[in-house]
């Protein structure tokens, strides 16, 4: 019974190879929220998130061929949508609306500096540097994982994690002084 | 970290992007039977958007053409002729078919009995057209010489400009961003002292040279702040250097212990030996094998691919902007495609027996409709893991735009 039901990834993307589009999203449906959610951390907008997600959705579907046998989809996914958030963020449009937050926030820093609580100093962390303790402390993702969906070696995604968490750390000692 | 911090984590994760960490129904929105077609999905919701911000598009649009015009097409490919041979497709994913989209791709065709040609393919129904504006003859000096009007030269292969509607005698990362001059690097006149760099006016074919020391170079990037170029050691481009225009300043942006292979934007691919793998010997040293992306400003690099006793070097780029590498040894020449580090894709072996001269030619040029691969019996597509001949010429042939 579980045979019939449960195919095996390797079946799945043979499939999804020879264009069976069912095969494709049972294989990447399972993704979905978690590659938004990478995204979302990337990017910071729940729309742009979602038109992330769809747009690595449509190239993964195009390129579901490439995927060797055996290969993790889930980190293969995520290294689409996060290669898609970088290129979004280094697009001049997108430069030009963070340029415009990012000096309403820098603003507000200049008033009142010790207001940083801990979700500003995650907001404040690189793309990269966020994306790497979520997909790490709140996803549970494997080392390797993470590292592979930031496109970055195992010695980098470690070195993210530690610098992101040594600065949070400061802010949380920092909270803990005030309170 | 322990629990209590990880859940804290958790809970400013969630406060930050304000509970919108979960979002319902997006299953429903991106897969399923009303949304099976993706393709016309997403055109869709282009297109809703041109019509809500006329300014966004426009910003899209340009994002659009600068990406896939400029960077992902980038290839550095100087001029020779090639004998003929086969491919050996080490795939065999099942055929995609492209999308029925109304553009032709520029290809150019170099029959050593004749002048180089260039053709237009159809990819929805596959027919072939001539173009008479496309004959270049091969001169005595080995340039390229169109026979349009006004006479353009250079170094080739061949690359359509879409925008001036103009095939000029140059790969397209020889060419400045705007289309107004392409460069190209004077033959080798025996001169060990000074290279040659020919500025050349589309529009009028007015050729300005400027020099620069020493007699060995390679042309990576016409950039938007000069000409990037290579200098040429045992046949590996060492350093980086600009050539500032109109000036003609050389400065240097990467020390010569840098051995760079191609340019794109601020990213450079770099060569190096990877000591856990075998490489090849060349001059007493062992030849680089691996290629890393370096960020040209931080100096910080990511290896990429590793090819043990091979040589990489990059050829162009796919839709995602991953890079399509050609590795080259005794036994052979493989065709990579490097997905994420070290994650490499085997598309195609070459046999032995053709020069390092040949293989610079080699060009790959991404577009919506798949990736075309320059070939030694015609033009080639890559469809998901699969390179397949699209266009059978029996002569060596290079893609020279994206599908227009």
């Amino acid at each position: 019974m579980c045979a019939s039901v449960l195919e095996s990834t390797d079946d799945l993307l043979r499939r999804a190879a020879s264009g069976d589009q069912p095969a494709f999203e049972a294989l990447v449906g399972p993704h979905l929220q978690l590659a938004y959610r990478l995204a979302l951390t990337m990017l910071g907008d729940p729309a742009a998130a979602e038109d992330a997600v769809q747009e690595a959705t449509f190239r993964t579907w195009r390129h579901v061929g490439r995927l060797r046998p055996g290969s993790s989809v889930r980190a293969w996914f995520l290294t689409v949508v996060a290669n898609h958030c970088r290129s979004q963020l280094r697009s001049r449009w997108w430069r030009v609306l963070r340029g415009l937050e990012q000096t309403e926030s820098s603003v507000a820093m200049d008033v009142d500096p010790a207001s940083l609580d801990l979700e500003r100093a995650l907001l404040a962390l690189d793309e990269r540097d966020r994306a790497a303790i979520f997909l790490r402390y709140c996803e549970d993702l494997p080392l390797a994982d993470v590292a592979a969906a930031l496109g970055i070696t195992m010695t980098a995604a470690r070195s993210r994690i530690h610098r992101a968490l040594r600065r949070l750390r400061l802010q949380l000692d920092d909270e803990e002084l005030r309170g | 970290m322990n629990r209590q911090e990880r859940e804290r984590l958790r809970e400013a994760f969630q406060r930050a992007y304000r509970g919108q960490l979960e979002r319902p129904g997006l299953a429903s929105r991106l897969l399923g039977p009303a949304a099976r077609d993706l393709a016309s999905r997403r055109r869709a919701r282009e297109g809703q958007w041109i019509l809500t911000a006329a300014a966004a598009a426009m910003a899209v649009v340009m994002i659009a053409v600068l990406v896939v015009g400029g960077r992902l097409a980038r290839l550095t490919v100087p001029a020779a002729q090639i004998p003929g041979a086969a491919y050996r497709p080490l795939t065999t994913a099942a055929d995609r078919t492209p999308p029925p989209v109304p553009c032709r791709v520029p290809f150019l065709v170099q029959d050593p009995s004749g002048p180089a040609a260039g053709r237009w393919l159809q990819p929805g129904d596959g027919s072939l057209s001539d173009d008479p504006a496309a004959t270049f003859d091969v001169g005595a000096d080995g340039l390229l010489h169109s026979r349009a009007s006004p006479v353009l030269v250079g170094a080739g292969p061949v690359f359509y400009d879409g925008a001036r509607q103009r095939w000029l005698p140059a790969p397209r990362a020889a060419i400045s961003a705007d289309g107004s001059a392409y460069a190209y690097l004077g033959p080798d006149s025996g001169n060990r002292l000074a290279t040659t760099v020919h500025v050349v006016d589309v529009a009028t074919g007015h050729d300005r040279t400027l020099s620069v020391p020493g007699g060995s170079w390679r042309m990576l990037d016409f950039g938007g702040d000069g000409i990037y170029l290579s200098e040429l050691v045992d046949g590996l481009g060492q350093g980086l250097w600009r050539l500032s225009l109109p000036g003609g300043q050389l400065g240097q942006v990467l020390s010569p212990d840098r051995i760079v292979s191609a340019v794109s934007g601020g990213t450079a691919w770099v060569l190096d030996v990877d000591p856990s793998a075998p490489a090849q010997a060349q001059g007493g040293r062992a030849a680089p094998n691996r290629l890393s992306q370096l960020d040209v400003r931080t100096g910080a690099s990511v290896p990429w691919l590793t090819t043990p006793g091979l040589l990489p070097r990059v050829i162009g780029y796919d839709s995602s902007g991953d890079p399509v590498a050609l590795a080259s040894g005794p036994a052979g020449r493989e065709l990579l495609l490097a997905t994420a580090p070290q994650n490499v894709l085997h598309l195609a072996t070459y046999p032995p027996g053709l020069s390092d001269r040949d293989l610079d030619q080699w060009t790959a040029i991404a577009d919506r409709t798949g990736e075309w691969v320059s070939g030694l019996d015609g033009l080639y597509r890559l469809e998901g893991s699969s390179l397949r001949r699209a266009v059978p010429t029996g002569h060596v042939t290079h893609p020279a735009n994206r599908c227009l």
